[in-house]
Parts: C-alpha cells; sequence; structure tokens
C-alpha cells in the first residue's frame, strides 16, 4: 500500500536518548534495527517516526505547488516515514489508471513511502462511486472525497457497505455546504467584527452527526478528519461509547490556533474546516491528549505565492504543516504542559498508523527502520526560504519554535540529516 | 518636526480600532478648524496622494480627492475599470506599481475584506513609506465614514459623550455598521443595533428586532439595504417588501427632533422614506459636507501630524 524509492537500505548507527530516558546506540543493518545497545552520548530523543495520514501533494494538476518529490522531502524533514496524499488532484484519483502511475511516480521519486488515498465518488462529484474494489487491489491506502464531503446520506451509507469489500477504510471531511455557503472563516464574535463571512461550528457537527449515524447503521468503521469543533468532539465521543469504529485526526493549527489569529487578516490563517474558538481548541486538545482524538495529521495543503497573496477574503484555504508539525506541537502543547511528550509521539506515529491499518513504527529489534532523532532544545525560526516544501503558505512563519527533526529514517533508509 | 502625538508609531488608517480615544478627538478638532476655511492650504504641496477604487464611489472617492486638492497635494484617481486591472493585475503588483511614484499617501477601496492590509504589506515591500487609508474593504471597515459621522453627530447634537445611536438594517453585509460600532465606543456613545435576525449579527453591540427600540435613540443610522443581498433564494428576509413593512423608518416611527443618518446612496421607500430623507431631522448633507473636512482633517493628521490644528486657519 505504502510506495517509495526503490533498491537500497542503508546501515547506520543513531545514538540517542530513548523516552523513558536511557542513552542508547540503535544499529540499522540493511535497513533493519539489529542492535540496541546501552551507550552513547547524545541528547536527542529517539523516537519511532511519524505518520502523516493527511497531506495533499497536489500532484497530478499542481506540481507548481508540490511534486511527489518536493513533498516527501518535506515530509522527511518533518520526521515522517509514511504518508497518506489526498486524491483530490487534477485528475481525481478516482480510477487505477490514475493511482498505478502516481504509484509508479512515487517508487522513482518520494523520498519518503507514501500512501495514496482514492476518492469515494467519481470526480469528486458526489454522485458515483468509484470502483472502490479495483482502486482497493490497485493500492488505494483508504478511501475520501477529502475537500468536500458526501453530501449525498445515500452515497455515502453505499460506500461504508462497499468498503467492506475494497478492504480499506473511509476518511470524512465533514461540511454541511448550505452551513458553510460563503464563510471565509468561524462564526463568532471576530467574524461579527471582521465582517467575514461566518461558518458555523453545526456546518461541521451535523454532518459529523449524520456520518457517524450511518456508520453506526451500517455497523462500519470510519475516520473523521481534521476534526474542529467541540460539538465534533462530543459527537465523537458519544458513538464511541456507544460502539462505534470511529477514529478521528486534529491538525496542528487547529491544536494551537483560535479565530482571534485571523483578526490579523494573513491569508495562511485561512483553513477549512477554520479555525475555532478557545473552547474548541481546548476541546480539541483535550481530546487528543485522552485519545478520542488518535492522530495529529498536518492537512498539509499548498498553495502558491501568487494564490495567498491576495486579501484574506480572496485566497483559498489551507496552510503547510509537514515540516513544522512535530516542532508547533512540542512547543505550543508539550511545553506548557497540555499533552504529554510520549503522548504526542503516540499520535503522531502509532496513533495514525493503527487509525489506517499501517505497520506502527517501533524501536525494537528486527523491526524495519523507521526514527526520528528530536533535539527538544533547538531553536529555530520558521522561515520562508527553510522549506523543502514547493510552498511556504505556513502559518507559522516569523515564529520561533523549540524542538527541531534532527534526523528521519524511513522504511531503513536515512532520509534526512 | 517631532510628532506630538500621542501615537507616534502609527502611520496607516485601516480600521478604527487603529486609533485610540485621542486620536479621534483630534481628528474631529482638526476638522473643525478645517471647516469653514476658503480656498487652499499649502499642507501637502508636492506630495502625491492616490485614490485606488475598485469599487463604484461617489461620495468617498469625490471627496478624498478633493479633500487632497484642498491640501494643495498632487492628485491621481485611478479606477480598477480601464486600468491593468482589467488586464488581470493583482492588487499586489498594482501597488508595487503606484509604489513607484513616490505617493504620501493610497487611498484604498477594494470588494474585498483584508485588501488594505494587504497594500500596507506591499508598500513595505516596495520600501515604500506611503499612507494607507482604507476607503472602504468588503463587509470589513470604512474608517473615515464613521468618523465623519461623529463629526455631523457632534455638530447637530453639540455632544458625542452619552449619545444613544440606534443603527437600524443590515449590519451583516455593512462595513459603514462595524466602523461607527468601535467609533462610538471610543467617544462614549451607546449603541443599539435593529434589523432583522440573520442580518444582525451577534457580539457585536446590544442588538434588537423590534423596530421600537428606536425609540429611546438621539440618533437613527438607517443603513442602505443592498438589493444583491435580498435576491431570491437568499432568505435573509422574505422579501424587500417586509423588511420594509418592519424595519423601514418613516415619519410614524420617529419622535420630532430625532436626527436620521444614512451613508447613502439611499433606497427611498425601502430602508428610509422619502420624507424622513427630506426632512429637517436629517442630517444627510451634513454627512456628505462632513465628509470633505473630515477626510481632509485625516489626511492632515496622517501626513502633517506635526502641524498644530490651532495653525491651520491661520496658514490660510
Amino acid at each position: 500500500m505504502l510506495v517509495g524509492r526503490n533498491g537500497y537500505s542503508d546501515s547506520l548507527t543513531l545514538e540517542g536518548r530513548l523516552a523513558g530516558g536511557r542513552c542508547v546506540t540503535v544499529t540499522v543493518s540493511d535497513g533493519v534495527i539489529s542492535r540496541i545497545e546501552p551507550g552513547g552520548s547524545s541528547r536527542a530523543l529517539l523516537a519511532p517516526a511519524f505518520v502523516d495520514p493527511h497531506v495533499h501533494l497536489r500532484t497530478p494538476g499542481r506540481e507548481d505547488e508540490e511534486t511527489i518529490a518536493s513533498g516527501t522531502a518535506a515530509a522527511a524533514a518533518g520526521g515522517y516515514c509514511a504518508i497518506l496524499a489526498m486524491p483530490n488532484t487534477d485528475p481525481v484519483v478516482d480510477s487505477a489508471a490514475v493511482l498505478g502511475s502516481l504509484r509508479e511516480t512515487a517508487r522513482r521519486e518520494a523520498v519518503v513511502p507514501v500512501g495514496f488515498m482514492a476518492s469515494i465518488s467519481k470526480g469528486l462529484a458526489g454522485e458515483e462511486l468509484t470502483e472502490l474494489g479495483e482502486l482497493g487491489d490497485a493500492g488505494a491506502a483508504a478511501f475520501t472525497d477529502d475537500g468536500r464531503p458526501v453530501v449525498s446520506a445515500a452515497l455515502l451509507r453505499r460506500a461504508l457497505q462497499y468498503a467492506e469489500v475494497a478492504g480499506r477504510p473511509l476518511a470524512l471531511h465533514c461540511e454541511e455546504p448550505t452551513l458553510s455557503h460563503a464563510g471565509h472563516m468561524h462564526e463568532g464574535t471576530v467574524s461579527a467584527e471582521l465582517g467575514l463571512g461566518g461558518w458555523p461550528s453545526l456546518a461541521e457537527s451535523v454532518m459529523v452527526e449524520r456520518d457517524l449515524a450511518l456508520a453506526a447503521h451500517e455497523g462500519q468503521p470510519l475516520h473523521l478528519m481534521h476534526l474542529s469543533k467541540c460539538e465534533s468532539v462530543a459527537a465523537l465521543e458519544r458513538a464511541r461509547a456507544a460502539g462505534v469504529a470511529a477514529t478521528a485526526e486534529a491538525t496542528p493549527h487547529h491544536l494551537v490556533l483560535t479565530d482571534e489569529a485571523v483578526r490579523s487578516l494573513d491569508p495562511n490563517t485561512k483553513m477549512n474546516p477554520p479555525l475555532g474558538s478557545a473552547s474548541d481548541r481546548d476541546a480539541l486538545v483535550g481530546a487528543l491528549r485522552d485519545g478520542t482524538i488518535c492522530c495529529v495529521a498536518t492537512d498539509h495543503a499548498p498553495h502558491s505565492r501568487e494564490e495567498k497573496d491576495v486579501p484574506f477574503e480572496a485566497a483559498p484555504f489551507g496552510v503547510t504543516g509537514l515540516e513544522t508539525a512535530f516542532a508547533a506541537l512540542h512547543t505550543h502543547l508539550v511545553e506548557p504542559g497540555l499533552i504529554s511528550l510520549e503522548t504526542l509521539l503516540e499520535r503522531m506515529s502509532a496513533g495514525p498508523a493503527r487509525a489506517f491499518g499501517l505497520p506502527e513504527p517501533t524501536l525494537e529489534v528486527g523491526a524495519r527502520a523507521n526514527l526520528v532523532l528530536l533535539d527538544l532544545e533547538a531553536e529555530w525560526t520558521v522561515t520562508e526560504d527553510g522549506f523543502r516544501s514547493r510552498s511556504a503558505n505556513s502559518w507559522l512563519l516569523g515564529q520561533q519554535l523549540r524542538g527541531r527533526v534532527v534526523k528521519t529514517v524511513a522504511d531503513g533508509r536515512l532520509v534526512h540529516g | 518636526m517631532p510628532e506630538s502625538s500621542s501615537q507616534p508609531e502609527r502611520r496607516h488608517l485601516l480600521s478604527i480600532g487603529d486609533l485610540d480615544r485621542g486620536d479621534v478627538e483630534r481628528i474631529l478638532e482638526t476638522a473643525r478648524a478645517l471647516d469653514g476655511v476658503e480656498g487652499k492650504l499649502p499642507t501637502l504641496a508636492g506630495r502625491l496622494v492616490i485614490t485606488l477604487f475598485y469599487e463604484s464611489s461617489t461620495r468617498t472617492s469625490a471627496s478624498f480627492e478633493l479633500a487632497a486638492k484642498r491640501l494643495s497635494a498632487d492628485t491621481l484617481p485611478i479606477r480598477s475599470a480601464g486600468s491593468s486591472v482589467d488586464k488581470g493585475e493583482s492588487l499586489k503588483d498594482t501597488v508595487l506599481t503606484l509604489a513607484a511614484y513616490e505617493p504620501a499617501a493610497i487611498v484604498v477601496r477594494h470588494p474585498q475584506v483584508g485588501s488594505a492590509q494587504l497594500v500596507a504589506k506591499h508598500l513595505v515591500t516596495a520600501d515604500s513609506g506611503a499612507t494607507v487609508v482604507n476607503a472602504g474593504d468588503g463587509t470589513h471597515q470604512h474608517p473615515t465614514q464613521a468618523l465623519l459621522d461623529l463629526y455631523a453627530m457632534e455638530q447637530a447634537l453639540g455632544r458625542l459623550e452619552g449619545l444613544h445611536v440606534a443603527i437600524v438594517g443590515d449590519v451583516l453585509h455593512s462595513r459603514v455598521a462595524r466602523s461607527l460600532v468601535q467609533a462610538l465606543g471610543l467617544v462614549g456613545a451607546s449603541v443599539v443595533l435593529v434589523g432583522p435576525p440573520a442580518l444582525v449579527p451577534r457580539g457585536l453591540a446590544e442588538r434588537s428586532m423590534e423596530i421600537s427600540a428606536i425609540e429611546s435613540a438621539d440618533v437613527v443610522y438607517v443603513l442602505r439595504m443592498q438589493r444583491e443581498r435580498m435576491l431570491a433564494g437568499a432568505n435573509y428576509v422574505p422579501s424587500l417588501r417586509e423588511y420594509t413593512a418592519r424595519w423601514g423608518i418613516t415619519p410614524e416611527r420617529l419622535r420630532p427632533g430625532q436626527k436620521v443618518m444614512h451613508p447613502g446612496p439611499i433606497n427611498r421607500g425601502v430602508e428610509l422614506d422619502g420624507r424622513v430623507a427630506d426632512s429637517a431631522d436629517s442630517l444627510v448633507v451634513e454627512q456628505v459636507r462632513a465628509g470633505l473636512v473630515v477626510r481632509m482633517a485625516v489626511l492632515h493628521d496622517l501626513l502633517a501630524q506635526g502641524v498644530p490644528a490651532g495653525e491651520i486657519a491661520g496658514v490660510a
């Protein structure tokens, strides 16, 4: 399901400190962890590398914004050993032919293994199911119409029924379009003051409730993407308590920022779903802590400089995130004590891997080497020219962060550092 | 000359939020000093004021241009129609181009929220020291309108502190209302927002859907009902007819002596009865007059802050 550059594995040694505090030297032979021995002098933290279940590689169609090569290089720099790419490209990944050609390119270009998601509906039009079975056989990592909701409840129901045949999960972008219509930001006091079209919390939560009800009815699992509002978190908690096999992700920007950030009218604070209130953010952090939300996903959404260098109202939704996710969350959640480092590492690695049935990166002898070395004390400033991504639409530009990825080993290869 | 202002850092007027009470009082005082001065003042001689308008406008564009001319500035009016904007030039490139003419100020009106901020940002890119005056950015802010409204209110009622103002109509889509609510708050006046629930957002000020809420107001400030918002299917209100019946400002709904204001252009017979617009209690013409002196005062305040307002008449 995951594909990366073929043909070689590295042999190397890494020194670092384990989460428990023990200093070790890890030997990787032909891409596999062969020895973990006490000793070594590095103070950097050695941990299983990260998995990002939500990345826009913009390929095919917008290679000016990102390519498989540049997006996976960004992932490597961010400490990721696996990423899942969204199918809302041009053309849409809705056929085995498009999927096959992407996987072929990834075999040549992908620095970090990539799984490609395919769309639920043909052309993301929300009308006809794609050939989920054939796409699953051809290696689709999951199915989603991300960027758009599945508006028709009947279509989503059929997709849930058929996902069992395809053997891959559904991941849903929850948005009730008649409520979000003409919205540029979260509806609340800030939108009232700025005069920007408001997007009520309900636009997400009523769709979350509907999608969970369908999943419950069909007895099928479901993954909720970029959850952003407290009402949605409450709905997810209720559904999980009732036995629905629902998982969910939250993005670094929703876990750190609120709609107050939009007062700057900086187009890099414009995202879909929009940044919520402080209580929304607190609910997301709480849910990430207790595992209701089991993964961090960047929703890395590159946009060209021209597209974002316009008045807020004219700007497209989305920000990049692969290269800053760990540092942003370490700085804004771990250091102030909102979440433990161990929890953050789990939600960035094993959590997303489990949600999508991917192999969990582990730091064990005999495991394929998927490792990240983190300098938790390193301070650095996010700058426009510091990205491997082709795009620089980061919400963190100019900010100083604490914690940095020093080395990344993905699928047995040293891909960063 | 050393700057005597309470806010020496201020360079642009993008939002009423950029001002404090002292700034507002100083601008109004400057406007009073300018009111009635005949002929041109030499204040901005040799300096360039560009008015960049991406939306249709009569009052605002005319008064800014005239205000700049009265202060002896060179003026360069640019309208999106007939300019390179028609050829797809981005706002960024337009700003970089205009910056090359070394303007002292760019007055900008644009249909999108955040456009004035973008102009200010790219003047930095262009290493230009020009001041940006926001003449309306989408549904966000229109700060000089709020300042001229304060001026007209003060002229008519003799004070601002303690005044009670009812703002009636489509607050949701009104940059005028957003700036005015903030400005009234700065000078110690109180506000009630009156209109259909879907057009009066929560979180700005006290709100009421009953037209009777205007009874206690010293000033009834009527907003324009934008017809495009009232198209079938928008459903902010069931119909324009129903809006007028419930929230239209008619002589019967007003007390004698209650002042009525409107930022223009008026839809007579929709939000405002023609008899009210033409009555002695209407300040609509005073608002237009105030527009000129207040915009002169704003340009003076931003571009010639060292010159005390009291000396202005003497300079003439």
